[in-house]
């Protein structure tokens, strides 16, 4: 947390990050006040919010803030903070996408759509039949394969991704 | 002009046609595009949420194996190059934290000196090979097609090499296919990435695109990211409004006179303006 903070403490709250956002409208929190939240150390207040995790990573706030800011860092970082304090996001569907997107690429060393959209949803079997046709589709189509490609060096890979989680940033 | 070329997951699945009209026309435009062996996913705009060290490994990784062919890196995907990109930026930045993650890829033989260029399919036609030589090997031209040229975000924000909102190379390029282009002033707006799938409010984002397309009557968006494609066309359906949504790489390999079967499915949509 303590990052965070020296990150935005020279923010002056003009606000323009939170006009800049697209989805602005769908937040609890407007970015701006988030930022001044911080800065007031109501950090449990910050973690609860919703406005983190709909982060799109469209980097519209971070071009124009006029002091260079870099704010999806900092929408970021808060993702793993919450994660180390096991606060989870309202919506769950969110983090459940993540894990799984991680999960393949850990195993696999690249992304395999049919597995990923299978672990993100398999909790939620309705939104999951909503992607079916489009699964057949593209195996129709043979733009999905059967199965994964796994990288040749994918255990070695895995491994080194256990060692990095083991040095300090 | 020869390149490593670093196709991201989506371009060697779901999107193979994108990957299909990149390459039958970089052949024809005498661009040598030779694939990373073994690269793995950049980390997208996921890993970075969550587990920042594993994103930085996984895209230094291939930076290290980038390094050893000694070329520029190419994509065609905005997230692969933005998420490549920070963290080359990073590292070159903070050669400490370069010298650890060194530390672990050195168990598996590599190492990263921070020297690599990662850059966009799109800013390498336009920059590099250029408006004559494109302009000397077009056979049919898209002349008369009404285009909106789509960037999508991370293709100029945050680090660009263009304008960070108001990109031109896509506009160069579709003018010297000799497409008719209107402004479109959601150019480098955002199509919800891979929140779509979970947030409801995204939808909002991809139907105000598609709006603007609608209402400057254009026969095709453009497009020069796989997300971007993917959300564009998925949601048509619940939107009710329907545009055909190609890859820019598609338009330039028609005008190249590459035949329309090898360019992927998404140009078919346009099939009856191609003559």
């Amino acid at each position: 947390m303590e990052k965070i903070v020296d990150k935005i403490k020279i923010c002056i709250q003009c606000g323009t990050c939170s006009s800049s956002c697209p989805l602005n409208f769908a937040m609890d929190i407007p970015m701006r006040k988030l930022i001044g939240l911080i800065k007031a150390g109501y950090i449990k207040k910050v973690l609860k919010s919703k406005t983190f995790w709909l982060c799109l990573s469209c980097y519209f706030c971070k071009i124009r803030c006029p002091k260079n800011i870099d704010l999806p860092e900092v929408m970021y970082n808060l993702h793993e903070i919450c994660l180390k304090e096991n606060i989870l996001p309202e919506n769950e569907i969110t983090l459940q996408i993540y894990k799984a997107f991680m999960k393949v690429v850990n195993n696999f060393g690249r992304n395999f759509e049919p597995l990923m959209l299978f672990f993100s949803l398999y909790k939620f079997p309705k939104k999951l039949l909503k992607f079916l046709p489009l699964g057949i589709f593209f195996l129709k189509a043979k733009r999905i394969h059967l199965f994964p490609y796994k990288i040749k060096n994918s255990d070695s890979l895995k491994n080194l991704l256990k060692e990095a989680d083991l040095i300090e940033i | 002009m020869k390149y490593t070329y670093y196709p991201g997951c989506s371009l060697k699945s779901t999107e193979i046609g994108y990957e299909n009209s990149l390459r039958a026309s970089s052949e024809i435009l005498g661009i040598e595009l030779k694939e990373l062996p073994e690269w793995n996913c950049c980390g997208a705009t996921i890993f970075p949420k969550l587990n920042y060290k594993s994103y930085l490994l996984l895209s230094t990784r291939n930076l290290a194996l980038a390094e050893s062919y000694g070329e520029d890196l190419v994509t065609a995907c905005n997230g692969c190059l933005t998420a490549l990109n920070k963290v080359n930026f990073y590292l070159q930045n903070n050669r400490d934290i370069l010298e650890k993650i060194n530390g672990v890829l050195g168990k598996s033989g590599l190492n990263y000196q921070g020297k690599i260029k990662i850059r966009h399919f799109l800013e390498v036609l336009v920059k590099d090979i250029g408006k004559k030589i494109i302009g000397e090997k077009i056979k049919k031209g898209i002349h008369g097609i009404k285009v909106a040229s789509y960037y999508g975000c991370q293709y100029s924000r945050p680090f660009g090499p263009e304008h960070p909102e108001n990109p031109q190379y896509l506009e160069n390029l579709l003018e010297i296919l000799g497409a008719e282009i209107v402004d479109f002033s959601h150019k480098t707006n955002c199509c919800g990435g891979i929140l779509t799938i979970s947030e409801e409010s995204c939808l909002k984002l991809i139907k105000d695109i598609l709006e603007e397309a609608e209402n400057s009557k254009v026969d095709c968006i453009v497009t020069i990211c796989p997300l971007c494609e993917i959300n564009l066309q998925l949601y048509q359906k619940r939107i009710k409004i329907f545009i055909p949504v190609v890859y820019f790489t598609q338009l330039l390999g028609y005008s190249l006179g590459i035949e329309i079967s090898k360019l992927g499915k998404e140009i078919f949509s346009l099939k009856k303006l191609l003559k």
